[in-house]
Formats: C-alpha cells, sequence, structure tokens
C-alpha cells in the first residue's frame, strides 16, 4: 500500500510565531504546514490550531499494516529509536476511514537518498545497533536502504526510522498469528536474497509466503547487518529492549482489536510473541553471531 | 557494442501538486555510465547559485546528487528492497538504479540512443541529452565561462601592455573576406587587429564554454577562422594569429579542454589569460610586429 502524504491537525503549545514541532524524544524536528486561529477556553493560554504535514497508510491492500505500523512505532520510540511520533487518525470524509500517520520528518518534505550502510554504522554506530536489534525484536524482514534515511547534513547526522508494515503480523493477510508462531525462534532479519517480497508480485509460489522457499523468512537481508563493525553497543540496546514493560506491550498489542483491524487472539498472539522476544533478544544474537558479518571479535559477556 | 540508454533524474517540489521537473540525466552504455546534474560538475562539485531555485532543500538535493554520482561509478548496484544485484555492463543496471528513487526524487526512462556510444562520445552525448532536457540556464549566466567573462579578461590584460599605446591596434571592426569560392565569399570577423590597412596580425577570443559541446564548437570555429586567415593569406603564419582563453583550473585539467587548446596551438599562439605575466609579455611581443606606414 503506497503512503498517502496527509494534514494532521493538532493543538500545539508554543509561542506564535513557530514553524517548526518539537517531537517530544529524540526524533527530531517535524513540519508544519499551517499555524490557524487561536485555542480558546482555559487551560490552553497561547495554544493555537495548526495542521502537521504526515505520512499515512491504511490496510486496504495490506490488512496488517496499521497495526504493525502502530505496535512497532510506539514500542521503538519508547527504547529511543527516531522513530516519528506517529497516530491512528480518523478521516471522516474518505471512503477508507482509518490510517496510520506519521509525522515527516523532512522539514522541508524532500526525500533523502538511499542509506549508505557503510556510512551509515560508521557516522551513527550506536543507533545502528539498536535499529538492527529492535528489528530482530519486532521480526521485521524488510529493512532496506529506503525505509531508514540518514541526513549527513545535520551535525550530528540524524537517522529517522520508518515503515514496520512487514513486520510482527507480516503482510499475508490472514497469516499474522501462524507468522508469529512459525518466527518465534529465527532472527527473522538475515534472509532475503533468495525469496524475496517482490519475487511474489512475479508469480513465483511461495507457500508460506514469509517462509520462502530455502526456509527464509521471505523478504530482505537487513541492510545494516554486514556492515556493522562493532558489538560496543550491544549492552546498551539489550537493556533498554528488555526495560519495556509488559503493560506497554499488552496496551499497542490490544490497540487495534477494537477497530477490527486484527482478532483479539493476534493480539495476545502478539504479545506474546513481543514477551518472549524481548526476553531472549540477547540469546537469539548469541546463537546467531555468524550472521552478523562485520564483527569480527565479541565481547564474552554481553 | 549496442546503443545507450538514458534515464532523466526529476525532483517534485510539492508531493500534493506532483508536478516533477528535470533535474539531471544518467546514461548508460556498455561503454560506462555517466551522469550531470543542475548546478554540479561531473566530479560532484557542486555551484551554489545554480542549484535550481525550486529545490526546497540543497542540502537534500545535494546528497541526492553526491549518491547518484557515486551510484554510477560502482561495478555493481542493488535492485533495492528486491535483494539482487545488477552488474554495470548489464541493462539490468538502468532499472537498478530506477530503485534508489524514493519521495521527490526518482529517476524515469528517458528513452534509448540507437548509435553506438564508445567511451569517447559517452561524455557528450551525456552533455547533449542534459542540455537539452535538463539545463535550463543559459551558458552565458555561469560567468566563469561566458563570453562577457573572457572579454573582460582580455581587456584588464591588454590595459597592461604596450597594445594600447599601439595606434594600429584595433579592437572592433576587423574582418577578413575570404573568397571560398568564385562566388561564394566568407567575411570573417576578428576580436583584434594590428593593420594598417591590411592586417599584419590578428586575435580572436575563445571562451571556453562549461559543456563540451558547445565548447567544441566554438575552438573548431576558431581554427577554421585562423586556418582561413593564413590559406587566404592575410598573415604570414600561426605567429601572426592569437586565440585569447581563459580556462578555469578544472578545465585545465580536463583532458577534453587540453585537447581543444592542442587543437588551438596548430593554427595559432594561444594566449592563457589566467597566467597574467605569461599573456601580458606575449602581447607586448605582439605589440612590436612591425607595421608598414604608408
Amino acid at each position: 500500500m503506497g503512503a498517502r502524504f496527509v494534514a494532521m491537525k493538532i493543538k500545539i503549545d508554543a509561542p506564535f510565531p513557530m514553524i517548526k514541532a518539537m517531537s517530544f524524544i529524540m526524533a527530531g524536528l517535524f513540519s508544519l504546514l499551517a499555524i490557524g486561529s487561536r485555542v480558546a477556553g482555559n487551560g490552553v493560554l497561547y495554544s493555537y490550531h495548526a495542521s502537521l504535514r504526515s505520512i499515512a497508510k491504511n490496510n486496504e491492500v495490506l490488512k496488517y499494516c496499521i497495526s504493525n505500523e502502530f505496535i512497532c512505532a510506539e514500542i521503538g520510540r519508547f527504547i529511543g529509536l527516531p522513530i516519528p511520533p506517529c497516530g491512528i487518525v480518523y478521516a471522516q470524509d474518505h471512503a477508507v476511514k482509518h490510517w496510520f500517520a506519521s509525522l515527516n520528518f523532512n522539514l522541508t518534505a524532500d526525500d533523502l537518498p538511499p542509506v549508505d550502510p557503510e556510512q551509515c554504522v560508521s557516522v551513527l554506530p550506536d543507533l545502528s545497533t539498536g535499529l538492527i536489534l529492535f528489528d530482530i525484536w519486532i521480526a521485521n524482514p524488510d529493512r532496506h536502504r529506503k525505509n531508514l534515511s540518514v541526513d549527513l547534513a545535520e551535525k550530528p547526522p540524524h537517522m529517522s526510522i520508518f515503515d514496520h508494515s512487514h513486520a510482527l503480523f507480516g503482510n499475508t493477510n490472514g497469516e499474522g498469528a501462524r507468522r508469529l508462531n512459525d518466527l518465534k525462534d529465527k532472527l527473522v532479519i538475515s534472509d532475503g536474497t533468495v525469496v524475496g517480497q517482490n519475487q511474489q508480485a512475479q508469480g513465483v509460489v511461495i507457500s508460506p509466503p514469509y517462509l520462502g522457499i530455502l526456509g527464509g523468512t521471505g523478504q530482505n537481508r537487513h541492510c545494516l547487518l554486514d556492515s556493522l563493525k562493532t558489538d560496543d553497543y550491544f549492552s546498551k540496546w539489550y537493556d533498554r529492549i528488555s526495560s519495556v514493560p509488559d503493560y506497554l506491550i499488552d496496551d499497542v498489542c490490544g490497540g487495534t482489536v477494537d477497530l477490527d483491524m486484527i482478532t483479539a487472539l493476534e493480539a495476545s498472539t502478539a504479545k506474546a510473541f513481543l514477551i518472549d522476544r524481548r526476553n531472549n533478544v540477547r540469546k537469539l544474537v548469541n546463537s546467531n553471531q555468524s550472521e552478523f558479518s562485520g564483527i569480527s571479535q565479541w565481547r564474552l559477556t554481553i | 557494442m549496442t546503443g545507450a540508454q538514458f534515464l532523466v533524474a526529476k525532483y517534485v517540489p510539492d508531493l500534493i501538486r506532483n508536478e516533477p521537473r528535470n533535474i539531471g540525466v544518467i546514461v548508460w552504455s556498455e561503454a560506462g555510465v555517466e551522469a550531470r546534474f543542475q548546478g554540479a560538475d561531473k566530479y560532484g562539485n557542486f555551484t551554489s547559485k545554480n542549484i535550481p531555485n525550486f529545490i526546497q532543500s540543497p542540502p537534500a538535493y545535494k546528497q541526492w546528487v553526491k549518491f547518484w554520482l557515486s551510484e554510477v561509478q560502482k561495478d555493481k548496484i542493488e535492485f533495492i528492497g528486491a535483494g539482487k544485484f545488477a552488474e554495470k555492463v548489464s541493462p539490468d543496471f538502468v532499472e537498478a538504479l530506477q530503485t534508489t528513487g524514493k519521495g521527490n526524487y526518482f529517476l524515469d526512462k528517458g528513452g534509448a540512443v540507437l548509435e553506438t556510444i564508445t567511451e569517447e562520445k559517452l561524455p557528450k552525448l551525456v552533455d547533449e541529452l542534459f542540455m537539452t532536457l535538463v539545463n535550463d540556464t543559459p551558458e552565458s549566466t555561469d560567468e566563469k565561462y561566458s563570453t562577457e567573462f573572457l572579454e573582460i579578461q582580455c581587456e584588464e590584460v591588454i590595459q597592461k601592455t604596450r597594445l594600447v599605446k599601439n595606434k594600429f591596434f584595433k579592437k572592433e571592426g576587423m574582418t577578413i573576406q575570404c573568397p571560398l569560392a568564385t562566388e561564394v565569399t566568407e567575411i570573417i570577423a576578428f576580436s583584434y587587429a594590428i593593420r594598417n590597412g591590411a592586417p599584419v596580425w590578428l586575435g580572436q577570443q575563445v571562451p571556453l564554454r562549461k559543456y563540451p559541446i558547445e565548447r567544441d564548437r566554438i575552438i573548431e570555429s576558431a581554427a577554421w577562422r585562423f586556418q582561413a586567415a593564413i590559406k587566404y593569406e592575410f598573415v604570414k603564419n600561426k605567429d601572426r594569429l592569437a586565440a585569447f582563453v581563459c580556462p578555469t583550473d578544472a578545465q585545465m585539467r580536463d583532458r577534453e579542454v587540453q585537447k581543444g587548446l592542442a587543437i588551438l596551438a596548430t593554427q595559432a599562439r594561444v594566449l592563457n589569460l589566467s597566467n597574467r605575466e605569461e599573456a601580458q609579455a606575449a602581447l607586448d611581443e605582439i605589440a612590436d610586429i612591425p607595421v608598414a606606414e604608408h
């Protein structure tokens, strides 16, 4: 499902005239489309109606798109990854009512080129490690050079992470819970050279799609996996992932059930999956160290 | 050896309006891959004033241009998101390049050139396509390569030589009439002359344009003028002819420009105004050319 640009109307608490909205974690600055009238009423002093530039997706093609995006973005932001602030928005006058919208991190609405993996891990080894471990956690087999960006013109360089529509429940409608069960003990991010998502479009029969012909996970090898040269930051990110509370995972997994986007069973399966992997991501990495081809020496205690 | 395929790099200033603008060309052939982008030379050096004004974020633009220029240098590139690669020598390279597009920057298939493209022809083809499809900035606005810039440089150097005091030195209105055939006479104008009636020395400004096609045309035209001046005996030899040039540092390192200057040197003295002292000394010598008084 292609993403669409929409304007999100929100209230900001900032003195006029401010043209950029600051996010509440390290994800950086976001683009403000327009500032309107002052908000009336008590408790809204110096507040204005504002429209923000955002990118929105729906479930029309991929049934799990919104749930995948919502759950992953919330837990990713919790551990401090630069994922733009987002939410499920309601479009009253549109045929498709529910959308997942994330703020556009391109201040001028200009995209950045695909990431150079070597450069990315070289300038941002800490965040690169966090991203790899996060993608393992959420079983994201689709981290390529275009769904992550690094603005090298910023000092220091700024990373933005987006697009988790193929993680967790995957991209096969109705197979979400099955995928989570099948991938429970798999690294997930290391496949892809044989079975890519595009091969489905080319008519290659893969059954089940996420496993692929050679028992892989069905998509791309993580674009940073072979470039990471150090295990310096693994402990930091293990700590962050393990600190994510059960209640947060519970809340976000159940967040789209009432909107009929996933079933209660799928939500509970996702919750169990995320908690299990949260507790075992270190073990999962240790048993797949050979996949981190750029790391020649591992410390003993991570 | 087969023909070439080319991609047009496009930028969409406003994705909601979706009105793409051409910003560059990438040409693939079996002989190699080359690219040109607005505001940048072929090495990726930028001239800020030439980055198109419809670009919202010049820093992002520069990152894209550098990215594409680095991709075309690689021996193989990735089909992003598909987990496979294309070798540079394969036509698949073009399709792989197209997978690099994202948001308001993308590569559109431009078409194919049926003529066989050799390594030597490739830069010219890229320049020609760039000028046809992309460049909307008149060459003359690129100061260092303009006629006006060369004119100023010439004037500054001449003012410091004995030519200014030479009563036979003329800066305008110098033409020679060459009888090409029985009823065909070509009137050829020169920038400078030393004459008392008939010329004893002729000089021509030769602006070295940024883009090879135009630059080569100007060099060939100047060489032909010099050749005609000798052939029809307006001057004795090539020492009585001078080409005024002012190459940039980058042009001095460019083999194509060096070749052009070598062609000029076969027909005339080449006065390089980038080297002021040598140019002045040469013009002082020229100022001493004897002229018959009537």
